[in-house]
């Protein structure tokens, strides 16, 4: 399902007014890789905004405390990788769907932050994150931001891993289906605690970025990105119960939706009626391509 | 012996039934009339529709054509409530108790309306005390919950409810396998009686002596065809099961190689040793050569599967060591990575459920097990990978041959291929097929035993499951028959026929082959 | 407790084994009793307020149970929501227009939720589209719209509202509710419906082979949830004093703890509205307890997704062992 929109509002049409766009969509890109996977393995993370706030948090914090960036990406390493076996971990174990599961460890991450922090989540960034995410960045000397070339290199990445890794290939054999995958020699276990690892890793990479916009930090800087991360993969064209998909089409659903979105808050028309027609078009497309069997098939 | 009336209204007709799971064809030509007051039971070999005739009557499904007649009406039975409220009751095979329920509440399980219940509850208590003390069930029993009850028990309590209900014919699908004997007793007490007050029972088995006690005719089922029907004096065990066998007019008995095979004397690559399926089963011993092509033949529900899951190490038996020996070491197979690692390959059957990756290509599908050899770091190098695809299209005549193909546009034996080349691609010295070429073409079986001769005589070792007798006798060297979940007897030779694996399946001593 | 006796009788569970709401029950005593050691003036009436705050968690964690109930991966993910924009269109929509008598409100109330609950039953038992993601759709939409109809909380709604909050009979008023909707199901459980449910829930299979007609049991599960939702939300604006848009989702995470904590199977049969009681009181008192002992609320919000997981994963442990029979 390649919907690809063209730019239609004039407004729109200037370099800074391209370069704006591009710049909402890598952070939401960005975001949406690990969505991407969760949903290929037939999943869901529904912590990639409790991640991304997280990482915003933190940063602010700790560069405002004269840390050096270097041990902040390392922290926000380790802590991606942490929520991510959790995540892993608990959606392996017994079959409880990934959608509780991430849903508490979100809950779990957010509150955290906001006990490490004392709920004092202000704080600065380093200078050159902002103008990553300036329309007019430019990023060694190419007048392009740094944060769409971080996504360029990201989704290449994800991209060529998507096809040419045996994580890759293995994920989406285990979102096709499940018990063959295991009897194909897959390791749903593994693949599950790498996937969701790349999850946290990119919100943290994106929940840093959106550092650059406001200055000042918040946990709740991610949350609309929930939302907002699900509308790129479905209207993408991934199928929300795997196996069918790849994070090239969510790249253009990342694009699609970010246009969608700055043209109907130009027009006025808010998040809230954007998140009502997600819903509705994810009820459309299951009920189109996924629906469960009848009892009656399972005597 | 009933005298016959002059033209009783059948209780139940089934006319040219004929029914398809997608490209599948289940029942052709069915032809099923069970008069009032009889027993009238219905046997068949795996494959034969008899499972489908059930469900068609339960109301779980409706044939694609052909005609339902109830007590003289032609009916649509479109729901299990439905065949309920025209007096048709079945028991399946499958236990099928709500735990959540008290046992009480299982037997009136589906009587009541959505909220009115249609009897009271001194009722209903007297009621099932009533039959379920007639079926053998203590009153203790009444008051556990279902979930505490034994296997045996669970099942008394689902004849129960369809005892307590107004019914005219009852419909039991191998419902005495979970049984003990005594209740099978009763059980069989009780058929008596409803047989004498007018009702019937369709009774379907595969136990020759169960049906020789009960029945008052007989249906044999072949390959979805209704074969015929035989009157009580009739129906022997040995006319049942050469009606089963038929006249198989597949040239494949024909094709069957001539080559040393049977006689080979090789090294054992496999030895069971008094392996136990399960908790009760006897154990069995059982060794596999090199080069050998061992066929596993027996009816559904009774091990097979079992046993091919516990050679792959998928399913560790209850009981007993599986060894294997190569170049004259010997290892143990501890679990299906291990057993992967050690060269053993296991496909799987039902390959739409446990096979395939329908959203992939076929390329996905053939690489999948064998990615990891070929990758460093995580990263696979395509070159070796794009090799080995092509190599097992090639082989096995796979049409199209462009790997990009998605799966889901081949054809059901090309896919099937596909699924075998996956496993063929980890080079094994020992490859499991489960039912490999159910629902594939002639042609492909044919050139599938050829190519299974070619790679035995490298050196590997196969174990064939088939529900085919036919396609046993065709591809193998040997047949190992499982009854109850144990290997009763391994065939070769001059003892191999379809007569004699049919026979030990069922139970029964041979019969005489019947093909010219 | 006679509510859980007569429950208990229904289940058939004759003293054979033990009811499934009892590890929450005990959890709640010790609960109260530590709370009432830590604050005396607990025991005092201070109870009756908890009980008031308490009161649309508990509602809604007993509107989450029919359709956990009714099995099938059944989950209702848009309760939060819907209690919520229910709360909103009351505020925002009809008392300003001036539909403010009691019945009238009531009855509003109480047919959005079932409304909202026959949507969700359509999606789910008739179209089976996995409850899971239709109710996570249904979240969406309902999250939106109330976010649209009210952008920011309002405090104007009629005074009647107060009596539910008020604290000055034996019991605060809110009790008397939540005791009606009790009745209600009671009244419910007497009919036929109850033991189709359970059959529905424990083996949909035996079910349907048995002739219960499983869609329509199904789709009631999804009627009741509706309806109780309905009064939750009704509770809800009395308890805010107003209509929040914001509010509701979060009470959907919490609602699946309290149902889970209650030892409802999230697979379904096994459970009934005591357990979901029990675990929502459960819930809150270990917030409140918290409080008490001036924990922030930041770590209040790790607890509750700590709870969330550990009670959802101790329900899965629980349920693998009794089916590994």
């Amino acid at each position: 399902m390649f919907v690809i929109l063209v730019l239609s509002s004039p407004a729109v049409w200037s370099r800074t007014g391209v370069m704006s766009l591009l710049v909402l969509a890598s952070v939401l890109g960005i975001a949406s890789v690990g969505q991407t996977w969760a949903v290929l393995i037939g999943g869901i993370d529904l912590s990639v905004p409790a991640v991304i706030g997280m990482a915003n948090v933190v940063l602010a914090t700790l560069y405002v405390r004269g840390w050096p960036f270097g041990v902040i990406c390392l922290v926000l390493l380790g802590l991606a990788v942490a929520v991510g076996i959790l995540n892993g971990v608990l959606s392996s174990v017994l079959d409880i769907h990934p959608l509780v599961i991430t849903l508490g460890v979100g809950s779990v991450v957010t509150g955290a932050v906001l006990v490490a922090t004392k709920g004092n989540t202000g704080g600065t960034v380093p200078a050159f994150i902002t103008s990553a995410v300036s329309p007019v960045g430019e990023t060694f000397g190419v007048p392009v931001p740094a944060s769409l070339l971080l996504w360029i290199a990201v989704s290449a990445v994800v991209l060529y891993l998507e096809r040419r890794s045996v994580l890759g290939r293995n994920l989406m054999a285990l979102g096709s289906n499940r018990i063959a995958a295991r009897l194909a020699l897959v390791r749903p276990f593994a693949v599950r605690i790498c996937v969701y690892v790349l999850s946290a890793g990119c919100g943290c990479l994106a929940g840093a970025l959106l550092g650059g916009f406001s200055g000042g930090a918040s946990v709740n800087i991610g949350n609309p990105y929930l939302f907002s991360t699900i509308t790129a993969v479905v209207v993408g064209g991934t199928a929300l119960l795997g196996g069918r998909g790849t994070y090239g089409r969510t790249i253009s659903g990342v694009l699609v939706t970010t246009e969608f979105t700055t043209l109907l808050v130009g027009r006025g028309i808010g998040a809230n009626l954007q998140q009502v027609l997600l819903g509705l078009a994810i009820l459309v497309l299951i009920t189109i391509y996924g629906r469960d069997r009848h009892v009656a098939q399972r005597i | 012996m009933r005298s016959d009336e002059a033209q009783p209204e059948l209780v139940v007709e089934l006319q040219d039934i004929q029914h398809r799971y997608g490209p599948t064809v289940a029942l052709d030509g069915c032809r099923l009339q069970i008069r009032p007051g009889e027993v009238h039971g219905l046997v068949g070999e795996n494959g034969s529709g008899k499972s489908t005739v059930v469900k068609l009557l339960a109301g779980v499904m409706t044939p694609t054509s052909g005609t339902i007649r109830v007590a003289g009406k032609t009916q649509r039975l479109t729901s299990p409530a439905h065949a309920h409220r025209l007096g048709i009751v079945t028991v399946f095979q499958e236990t099928l108790v709500a735990d959540e329920c008290t046992t009480v509440e299982n037997v009136f399980l589906g009587s009541d309306g959505l909220f009115r219940r249609s009897r009271s509850r001194a009722y209903e208590m007297r009621a099932a005390t009533e039959i379920l003390e007639r079926l053998g069930l203590s009153a203790a029993a009444l008051a556990t919950p279902p979930a505490k009850l034994s296997l045996a028990e669970r099942q008394t309590v689902t004849i129960a409810r369809a005892l307590v209900r107004d019914w005219r014919l009852l419909v039991l699908d191998e419902a005495t396998s979970a049984l003990d004997l005594a209740t099978r007793d009763r059980l069989f007490t009780l058929i008596a009686e409803h047989r004498d007050s007018g009702r019937s029972v369709l009774f379907v088995s595969h136990r020759m002596d169960e049906l020789r006690l009960l029945i008052d005719r007989a249906t044999v089922q072949r390959s979805g065809t209704t074969v015929g029907t035989l009157d009580r004096r009739q129906a022997t065990s040995r006319r049942l099961l050469e009606m089963m066998i038929g006249r198989q007019d597949l040239p494949i008995a024909a094709a069957r190689h001539g080559s040393s095979g049977p006689h080979r004397e090789a090294e054992v690559v496999v030895s069971c040793h008094q392996i136990a399926l399960g908790a009760t089963t006897e154990p069995f011993d059982l060794s596999i050569s090199r080069g050998e092509v061992l066929g596993v033949a027996g009816l559904d529900g009774h091990g097979a599967g079992a046993l091919l899951e516990a050679l792959a190490g998928w399913r560790a038996p209850r009981h007993g060591m599986i060894e294997i020996t190569r170049g004259g070491e010997h290892h143990r197979v501890r679990g299906y990575r291990d057993a992967f690692r050690r060269g053993i390959a296991y496909v799987p059957a039902k390959r739409q459920e446990e096979g395939l990756f329908p959203a992939l290509s076929v390329w996905d599908n053939l690489a999948v097990a064998t990615l990891g050899r070929h990758s460093r770091f995580g990263l696979f190098r395509t070159g070796p990978i794009d090799r080995g695809v092509d190599e097992q299209l090639a082989r096995l005549g796979v049409v199209p041959r462009d790997s990009a193909t998605p799966i889901s546009a081949l054809s059901g034996g090309n896919a099937q291929k596909v699924l075998i080349g996956r496993w063929l691609a980890a080079k094994p010295w020992l490859l499991l097929l489960n039912d490999p070429l159910r629902g594939v073409d002639l042609g492909t079986k044919l050139d599938f035993y050829d190519r299974l001769q070619v790679l035995a005589q490298d050196g590997m070792s196969v174990v064939l499951l088939s529900t085919e007798i036919e396609e046993l006798l065709a591809a193998c060297d040997r047949v190992a028959v499982c009854r109850n979940h144990a290997i009763r007897a391994v065939l070769c030779g001059e003892r191999l026929s379809h007569a004699a694996i049919l026979a030990e399946m069922f139970g029964q001593p041979e019969t005489e082959d019947v093909r010219s | 407790m006679t509510i859980a006796g007569v429950i208990a009788h229904r289940g058939g569970l004759r003293g054979k084994s033990v009811p499934y709401f009892v590890p929450a029950l005990v959890a709640v005593v010790a609960m109260v009793v530590g709370t009432g050691a830590r604050n005396p003036a607990f025991y005092d009436g201070g109870w009756k307020q908890v009980l008031v705050y308490a009161s649309p968690l508990i509602l809604l964690a007993m509107a989450q149970t029919p359709v956990v109930l009714a099995g099938g991966g059944g989950l209702d993910l848009s309760i939060g929501p819907a209690a919520g924009l229910i709360s909103v269109i009351l505020a925002a929509e009809l008392i300003p227009r001036g539909i403010s008598v009691w019945w009238a409100i009531g009855i509003v109330a109480v047919l959005l939720g079932a409304l909202s609950g026959a949507v969700n039953g359509v999606l789910s038992a008739v179209i089976r589209i996995p409850p899971i993601i239709a109710t996570l759709a249904t979240y969406l939409v309902f999250t939106g719209l109330a976010s649209q109809l009210l952008s920011s909380p309002t405090g104007a709604i009629p005074s009647w509202f107060s009596w539910f909050v008020e604290t000055g009979g034996p019991v605060p008023n809110v009790t008397y509710v939540i005791v009606a909707v009790g009745l209600c199901w009671l009244a419910l459980c007497r009919t036929a419906y109850w033991r189709s449910l359970r059959a529905v829930g424990s083996n949909d299979r035996a079910a349907f082979t048995a002739g219960v007609p499983i869609i329509q049991v199904r789709f009631i599960a999804y009627v009741l949830t509706g309806l109780m939702t309905g009064v939750g939300g009704l509770v809800l604006t009395a308890v805010l004093g107003g209509a929040d848009s914001t509010v509701g989702p979060t009470y959907t995470l919490q609602a699946i703890a309290a149902v889970a904590l209650g030892g409802i199977s999230l697979a379904g049969g096994r459970g009934g509205l005591t357990g979901a009681v029990c675990g929502a009181a459960l819930l809150f008192l270990i917030q409140n307890y918290l409080t008490l002992l001036q924990v922030s609320s930041f770590v209040l919000q790790m607890i509750y997704g700590t709870v969330l997981i550990v009670a959802v994963v101790s329900n899965g442990i629980w349920d693998k062992r009794r089916r590994a029979r």
